[in-house]
């Protein structure tokens, strides 16, 4: 009976391994296009309605799906504004820091900080470029996440089954 | 005729504007510095100016002062803070809410208003298309204004400018930096608010803000106190704005600033054809240096203008030197100044 538990605990433990790896993938299509259409927005408020910073990340608060990531957005437009002392680049960098990006790898984040380099400090055209650039960049990058979501979600949730059913049968 | 001084001798003249809401604006290094100027000082200083590798540098009771590192004005630079190209880049970008872009039309002009109707120049790098500018970049210097309303200074005006029932078409003549703006708010938010003593009702008060410098709008909302009754076209040109006003807002009395250009003529004209009063500024010293100007002759000898008031800086910016009945009518009240020290 002893051993039946065990066995259900090892097999349980590593499929979910599996699928909270599986899971991930999934995750940074998710966010690398929930980043496409924030930059979108981004886009459109500054070239063609020049709304300022700390509007425009108040609407991207209103308009992402998720409440986490809509608080930070809300963090950001409060720290973007008058008052607050810091930089863009720094409140930018301090959003992309946090744990709800995390499934994002380090080359979407790059893509991202080099954005926010730039972000606010130049002429709207300019502002426009920057960000088509980095939206082409993070749409290789959804393409290649996509297919590599395509092959390895499925091993992966396999391969977590199939990595504890090998343990149970080893160690029993 | 009586004297001005007679007239005045207490205005309540009111600083709105606090030393603390001003410093929200820098980034937090310069607030530190500029925190440590002592609350008596800070009331009487009107421009904070910033230059790359100069001293800091603040306009107090109209002469110029470096800011040490810690806050006190000193007379030689050598104490003063001075400013790296760095400081400069974080300022602006703190100014402009990390949003250049969203101001590029403004910096055109070399100016941005902020909330609370101060204002800040810009000098840099010109960029132009076709012979315009399309902007400022790598800005050098900059010039944040003050801005501090000034409220009562009218009211001694406001009989001469109040007759038979009606506002007199009025135009305030003076040299820059002598309160004409100041004074003209502060005539359109008394008429637009009324005054039950002189017997003048609330009257709608339409205002063609071409530089956002009457009414300081920010994001379209005026953030000086220009009247209840009072509609305001922010950054809007003089041509458009006053025919809109006309056709839309069916306003009492027009009020513009820095009239004088060829075809500002035809515009004052056209707001007499239609039944509207109004109350406009202009650059000149005096009246025979009015004369000078083409467009604001063609408008002074048509006898537009039944009101004339004109200010300068010989004891302090808005001093009175006189309210005319037009160009050839009588004085109607002679020198003085219009606020009294602390300025507003």
């Amino acid at each position: 009976m002893l051993k039946m538990v065990g066995a259900f605990l090892i097999i349980g433990a590593t499929t979910l391994a599996g699928f909270i790896r599986a899971g991930r993938y999934r995750e940074r299509c998710r966010l690398l296009n929930q980043w496409l259409s924030i930059l979108t927005f981004l886009k459109t408020g500054i070239g063609y309605q020049a709304e300022r910073l700390p509007e425009l990340f108040g609407k991207v608060a209103a308009l992402v799906q998720y409440q986490e990531l809509s608080r930070l957005f809300r963090a950001a437009a409060e720290a973007v504004d008058f008052g607050s002392g810091r930089s863009v680049d720094d409140i930018w960098e301090q959003l992309l820091q946090d744990p709800q990006w995390d499934a994002l790898h380090l080359s979407d984040r790059l893509i991202l900080r080099e954005l926010g380099q730039y972000l606010g400090t130049t002429d709207y055209r300019d502002q426009v470029a920057k960000i088509n650039v980095c939206q082409e960049r993070l749409q290789q990058n959804l393409n290649l996440a996509e297919a590599e979501c395509h092959k390895k979600v499925g091993i992966c949730r396999y391969s977590g089954f199939a990595v504890g059913a090998a343990a149970v049968l080893l160690l029993f | 005729m009586k004297k001005w001084e007679e007239m005045t001798p207490n205005l309540p003249t009111e600083i709105k504007s606090s030393w603390q809401q001003v410093l929200r604006f820098f980034p937090v290094d310069f607030r530190q510095i500029l925190s440590g100027i002592g609350p008596k000082i800070y009331r009487e200083i009107s421009e904070i100016r910033f230059r790359i590798n100069q001293p800091l540098e603040v306009v107090y009771q109209k002469r110029s002062m470096w800011v040490a590192s810690d806050g006190r004005l000193v007379d030689s630079p050598e104490h003063a803070h001075w400013l790296r190209a760095e400081d400069i880049g974080k300022i602006v970008n703190a100014l402009t809410a990390g949003s250049i872009y969203a101001l590029e039309e403004e910096l055109t002009k070399g100016y941005i208003t902020l909330p609370g109707g101060h204002r800040v120049g810009f000098t840099g790098h010109v960029v132009s298309e076709a012979g315009r500018i399309r902007l400022i970049r790598n800005i050098s210097s900059l010039n944040f204004r003050i801005a501090r309303a000034c409220l009562g200074i009218a009211r001694p005006i406001l009989p001469y400018l109040w007759k038979d029932g009606r506002f007199l078409k009025t135009m305030i003549l003076s040299p820059p930096a002598c309160g004409k703006t100041t004074l003209l708010r502060e005539i359109v938010r008394e008429i637009s608010n009324g005054v039950a003593e002189l017997g003048i009702p609330g009257l709608h008060v339409g205002v063609v803000d071409e530089r956002s410098e009457i009414a300081g709008s920010f994001q379209g909302t005026p953030q000086l106190d220009v009247g209840l009754r009072t509609d305001v076209l922010d950054a809007c040109n003089k041509g458009e704005g006053v025919y809109l006003l006309l056709r839309s807002m069916n306003p009492d009395v027009i009020a513009t600033d820095e009239i004088g250009a060829e075809n500002d003529f035809e515009v004052l004209e056209d707001i007499i054809n239609a039944g509207v009063s109004m109350i406009v500024t202009a650059h000149a010293m005096n009246l025979t240096e009015a004369m000078c100007r083409p467009g604001l002759r063609r408008i002074l000898e048509r006898g537009m203008i039944e009101r004339l008031i004109i200010l300068s800086s010989r004891s302090g910016a808005g001093t009175l030197e006189s309210v005319r009945a037009g160009v050839a009518g009588p004085e109607l009240l002679r020198r003085s100044s219009v606020t009294e020290e602390p300025k507003c």
